[in-house]
């Protein structure tokens, strides 16, 4: 089955071309711009760039649920910046007038925030929020559909990186999927025993919580048991760990990792100077 | 030269109160180049003891120790566990949770590279490694795609590439099928045997035959003390076999058992080879020519089925365009009788049982999936729980309450029963199992036996008709094994339940279902009763299926004695082969 952020083999020219080091500096590069602009015209082509490439990935269309998903878990917290967006002085690029115009706005004599609601500007602010939050999901899943951990791992020991980091960031990867699949075990054992949460009642759900809450604590203090017998017998931890390949960047990867580098760069640049990227 | 030492060696975890040890004043040597089997139930210290090899107690497992484990001349006190892991490598269980990498190749480097060694030696270490454990083929497969019997040998892979003077096995076959099990273990004795590594192997029970096929010693051991050590033949005759209840391979069952019929042998076998070449000699020194069944001997069951209480036609699953894990599977399963489907890892068992209760949907449209004549595919998961219901493996996956009373009210309390009801539903599920002495235990620490009784006892306040059970005897020694399948047989006897079970235990279903369906790769591809499905050998090595050891010996000795290929259990072979001996006349 597949899952989000995991691994699948695949042929494309992502998989098997592009070196896990310039996929990681393209994918940095992606999550620096992202945070750094907040202005949809700049965020969209990203997406789309990212959504091109998880075509040419083939990566299941199902897998970009996930950001839908995400979004509507997070609603509450994104609701509340967005109607905190309503005055105009927050607004250094767009027309602070046009930004401010309300559509539906109330105004909050108390606690410092004068004007609360829904305008022009916050919506479009909602958008770029929405987009930057896409734009990164879109990549790391493209950027971890077609790079294997080991890759990443071997990279990063390339590059120095202290071991305790890089172990950290393959066992939280490889046991992503792994969990998951804990957790729909568990729900469905429960669910087997009539086990459901259709309840508004908080207490009920509180309480109705523990028959996931138990086993799954109780699973992962296993697993983690497991993993760190596993690692320490296999000396994990000894000292100096050998990368089992060198870097070798190929002309391609060179020239990708100087355009994004210098994009990144001149993106910095555009901002501080001409306000690129922010509303 | 001895490669472990233990003197003395005492250890106490830290949830234990003083003088509840989970291994007392154990002292013993084990000689360099020897395979040592540790056997005992559940809980009895085997674990704990491969555990303290390499100081993971007291170390990681915090507890109390006394005395001293010294390996290979190392004082485990005095060293750090990532310093004695280049002397005492760990295989576990669940090989999942031992794989890191996303290759082969990757993975079995994993361990050498941590020790910082220079790459070309690493290249060689896992290149010698792969060769041991028979993956050349798979080096650059993902781990995840392989088989569950691969992904063993590729820990065992893994932890031969560190090159330690001593490996310790953590009942390294459990969770296989039969020949991932065989191949396991073949490999744990090539190793042994080449590189002259000393293994210790654990086993609670279920896969005494693949120990017994490999070790040259083994120590028993009961409640975290030795009851007995020495070499194979000699302990696993011992009458206190059975004290600790992990029961003996079924050639030496059969032998002992022939003794007792007065036909005497120079030695008592424990493996098959030697049980075949044994009862060989022995039939034509008694000028035995035939081997056959007594003419009273009820070759089947008369049992009464009832009509198609579950009916599957046709069904397909894809988990995606490229994972066909059901292929158009169709059968029907009558009221009352008891099923096992068995098959490699892999095999679509599970995913099978899933859409039996609804988990999963067919993939196709025209499929039929109805029990006691409902079409389920339409139906909701609160309906169909209350028709057919599912066990998973492992216990810890449902388990959450803080007593045993409470853990089983659960089900009928979420469906909304009265609390009476309630009562009386609980306390009838508490008598399946007799666990009503238990009833107000924490669910916290329960030995394996109560918890895989307790799981299966959760469900029956639903009062389904039908109960599939996934590996209902896995962590059961061999009395909790006969408790389980006779508490089985009698919601079917008493209750009138259809039961149907998965498991990779070949005894098991020999000895106790009446039907059998084998999977391979999605498919249905025999069913039959045991004995119609275990005569076809050769069918079913297709399915990584191998018979119960009994049935081997009948098939071994069909070729000169003409011995009947589908004998089930020890009890008939002792039968046909008393029957062959008095009745030389008639059998010669």
């Amino acid at each position: 089955m597949d899952t989000v952020f995991a691994y699948r083999q695949g042929t494309s020219f992502l998989h098997k071309t592009l070196h896990p080091f310039t996929k990681m500096v393209v994918f940095l590069v992606i999550v620096i711009l992202s945070g750094l602009w907040l202005d949809i015209r700049y965020l969209l082509p990203l997406l789309l760039v990212g959504f091109v490439l998880a075509y040419i990935a083939r990566v299941p269309a199902k897998l970009f649920l996930f950001i839908v998903f995400a979004l509507a878990l997070t609603w509450f917290p994104t609701v509340r910046s967005t109607i905190a967006q309503a005055r105009p002085e927050y607004f250094k690029v767009l027309d602070p007038e046009w930004a401010a115009t309300g559509i539906l706005t109330v105004n909050v004599p108390f606690l410092g925030l004068e004007r609360l609601g829904l305008t022009y500007g916050s919506l479009y602010w909602l958008a770029g929020r929405v987009c930057r939050f896409a734009t990164v999901v879109t990549w790391a899943i493209v950027f971890l559909y077609t790079t294997p951990i080991s890759d990443i791992a071997n990279t990063l020991y390339a590059l120095k990186t202290p071991p305790s980091i890089v172990f950290v960031v393959q066992i939280t990867y490889k046991f992503i999927p792994y969990m998951a699949s804990i957790i729909s075990q568990i729900q469905d054992a429960q669910k087997l025993r009539g086990w459901h949460l259709r309840t508004l009642n908080l207490v009920k759900v509180f309480k109705r919580s523990l028959p996931l809450a138990n086993p799954l604590m109780r699973r992962t203090a296993m697993i983690v048991e497991q993993v760190t017998i596993a690692t320490q017998v296999r000396g994990f931890g000894s000292g100096k760990v050998t990368p089992l390949r060198d870097l070798n960047l190929s002309w391609l990867d060179k020239g990708l990792i100087a355009f994004f580098i210098g994009g990144l760069l001149f993106a910095f640049v555009a901002m501080a100077l001409w306000k690129v990227g922010m509303i | 030269m001895k490669s472990i030492e233990a003197k003395d060696f005492s250890f106490r975890y830290l949830h234990q109160a003083e003088g509840e040890n989970a291994l007392s004043n154990l002292s013993f040597e084990v000689e360099d180049a020897s395979v040592v089997g540790i056997i005992g139930r559940a809980g009895a210290g085997k674990s704990t003891l491969v555990k303290s090899l390499n100081g993971l107690v007291p170390k990681v497992d915090l507890g109390y120790q006394q005395g001293d484990m010294i390996v290979d001349g190392l004082n485990t006190r005095q060293y750090d566990v990532n310093q004695l892991a280049r002397h005492v490598g760990i295989v576990l269980q669940n090989p999942e949770v031992q794989i890191f990498s996303l290759t082969v190749g990757d993975d079995v480097a994993f361990g050498p590279a941590n020790l910082g060694l220079p790459r070309d030696e690493i290249f060689r270490r896992v290149a010698d490694a792969i060769r041991a454990a028979e993956l050349e083929h798979l080096v650059d497969r993902n781990p995840n795609d392989i088989s569950g019997g691969e992904q063993q040998c590729l820990a065992i892979a893994g932890i031969l590439a560190m090159e330690p003077k001593i490996m310790a096995f953590d009942e390294p076959v459990s969770m296989l099928d039969p020949l991932g099990k065989q191949r396991v273990m073949n490999i744990l004795k090539q190793v042994t045997r080449r590189s002259g590594t000393t293994s210790i192997t654990t086993e609670s029970g279920a896969d005494i035959e693949a120990v017994a096929e490999v070790v040259d010693r083994i120590i028993a051991i009961d409640q975290g003390k030795i009851l007995l050590d020495g070499d194979p033949a000699t302990v696993l005759q011992d009458e206190r076999i059975n004290q600790i209840g992990v029961g003996r391979p079924q050639v030496t069952e059969l032998f002992l058992k022939l003794k007792e019929q007065g036909i005497s042998f120079e030695r008592i076998p424990i493996t098959l080879e030697e049980g075949e070449r044994l009862l060989a000699e022995k039939l034509r020194q008694l000028g035995v020519k035939r081997l056959v069944r007594p003419p009273d001997f009820r070759t089947q069951q008369i049992n009464h089925f009832g009509p198609p209480v579950v009916e599957v036609e046709n069904v397909h699953h894809f988990y995606n365009p490229q994972v066909h894990a059901l292929k158009g599977v169709s059968f029907k399963i009558p009221e009352r009788q008891i099923v096992g489907i068995i098959g490699q890892n892999g095999s679509g068992k599970t995913t099978l049982a899933r859409h039996l209760v609804g988990l999963l949907k067919p993939t196709n449209k025209d499929s039929v999936l109805k029990v006691k004549g409902v079409d389920i595919k339409k139906m909701r998961l609160d309906k169909i729980i209350r028709m057919i219901n599912y066990v998973f493996q492992n216990p810890d996956d449902q388990l959450f309450a803080e007593t045993i009373w409470d853990e089983i009210a659960f089900a009928p309390r979420m469906i909304d029963l009265p609390e009476d009801e309630v009562k009386r539903l609980t306390e009838e599920a508490m008598k399946v199992f007799d666990l009503e002495a238990h009833k107000d235990r924490y669910i916290f620490g329960l030995d394996e036996d109560l918890k895989t009784y307790l799981s299966i006892s959760c469900i029956l306040p639903l009062q389904p008709d039908v109960l599939l059970i996934d590996e209902p005897t896995t962590g059961l020694d061999e009395q909790g094994e006969v408790k389980m399948m006779q508490s089985l047989r009698m919601l079917r006897d008493e209750m009138g339940k259809t039961i149907v079970i998965i498991t990779h235990n070949m005894k098991t279903v020999g000895n106790h279902c009446d039907r059998v369906m084998v999977m391979s790769k999605g498919n249905l591809i025999m069913d039959g009763t045991p004995r119609e499905v275990f005569a076809q050998d050769e069918k079913l090595l297709e399915a990584d299926i191998l018979p119960p050891q009994i049935t081997r010996l009948g098939q071994a000795l069909s070729k000169e004695f003409e011995c009947p290929k589908d004998v089930l259990t020890v009890d008939e072979m002792v039968a046909i082969v008393d029957f062959s001996v008095k009745n030389k006349p008639h059998g010669a």
